[in-house]
């Protein structure tokens, strides 16, 4: 069954990244990620963290609260890290995004976009829910 | 993230070290604009020494593109491994650009 091992609250504004991604990378290895998954985890809570920070109400700094746990439950397949990223802004779901277009040349292509593209390709399951008034973002990785 | 920027006989080489994300990324854009206002028209960017990228970095790479693109220049890259090189397969960067394993034969090509 999924485990909660440990969470964290703060504001989503880039200062606190760098803590955010300690945080959460610190918890992955205390539960066995190799460190060929660190990246993958790191760039995924860059994406989500600075999601939040950008879609926020104007003039609001959004809370956010991020809860690591290990999912060894009979569902899923293998052993897994789970990272969840909640706040408490407007219901936004970063997974009904329309995917970018990755090959079109440089004249073509629009700026920006590639930030959920990048969670759903490093991570082996994410989930999103709007849940208790709140945005809850989950992103597995198994081990 | 350190950027420094090398004037060549038939380019300009801009070495990226460190980590490219939403904090620096905007740093990398402004160096680059800045060679190509000098009327550069080949840019190498070796990210031999890059140890991470995320989308911030990919959105300044590609606005700098644009702006080469633009004024009738190209940039290529070099030195692609690791987490960046696959970041950059994963969003189709390694397509869209042409990428070399040395910074002389990116000059060269």
């Amino acid at each position: 069954m999924s485990q909660s091992v440990a969470s964290l609250k703060t504001t989503a504004i880039l200062d606190n990244l760098e803590d955010v991604q300690a945080f959460v990378c610190q918890q992955a290895k205390a539960l066995g990620a190799a460190d060929a998954l660190l990246f993958k985890i790191e760039l995924v809570i860059e994406e989500l963290f600075v999601n939040i920070a950008t879609h926020a109400r104007p003039g609001i700094v959004p809370e956010v609260e991020i809860a690591c746990a290990l999912d060894d439950s009979a569902q899923a397949q293998k052993t897994s890290f789970c990272v969840s990223l909640r706040d408490w802004e407007p219901p936004f779901n970063p997974l009904e995004a329309a995917p970018p277009s990755i090959d079109q040349d440089v004249d073509e292509r629009p700026i920006g976009g590639l930030g959920i593209h990048l969670v759903t390709r490093m991570t082996d399951r994410c989930t999103y829910a709007w849940q208790d008034e709140s945005n809850l973002f989950t992103a597995c990785f198994d081990f | 993230m350190e950027v420094v920027c090398d004037k060549r006989d038939t380019g300009t080489v801009v070495q990226v070290t460190g980590r490219m994300d939403a904090g620096t990324a905007p740093e990398f854009e402004k160096e680059c604009i800045a060679v190509v206002d000098t009327g550069e028209k080949l840019v190498v960017v070796d990210l031999a020494g890059l140890e991470y990228i995320s989308s911030a970095g990919l959105r300044s790479i590609l606005a700098s593109a644009k702006k080469i693109k633009a004024t009738g220049g190209t940039m290529k890259f070099s030195g692609l491994s690791g987490m960046v090189e696959e970041v950059f397969q994963v969003s189709g960067f390694t397509s869209m650009f042409a990428v070399s394993t040395s910074i002389d034969e990116a000059l060269a090509s």
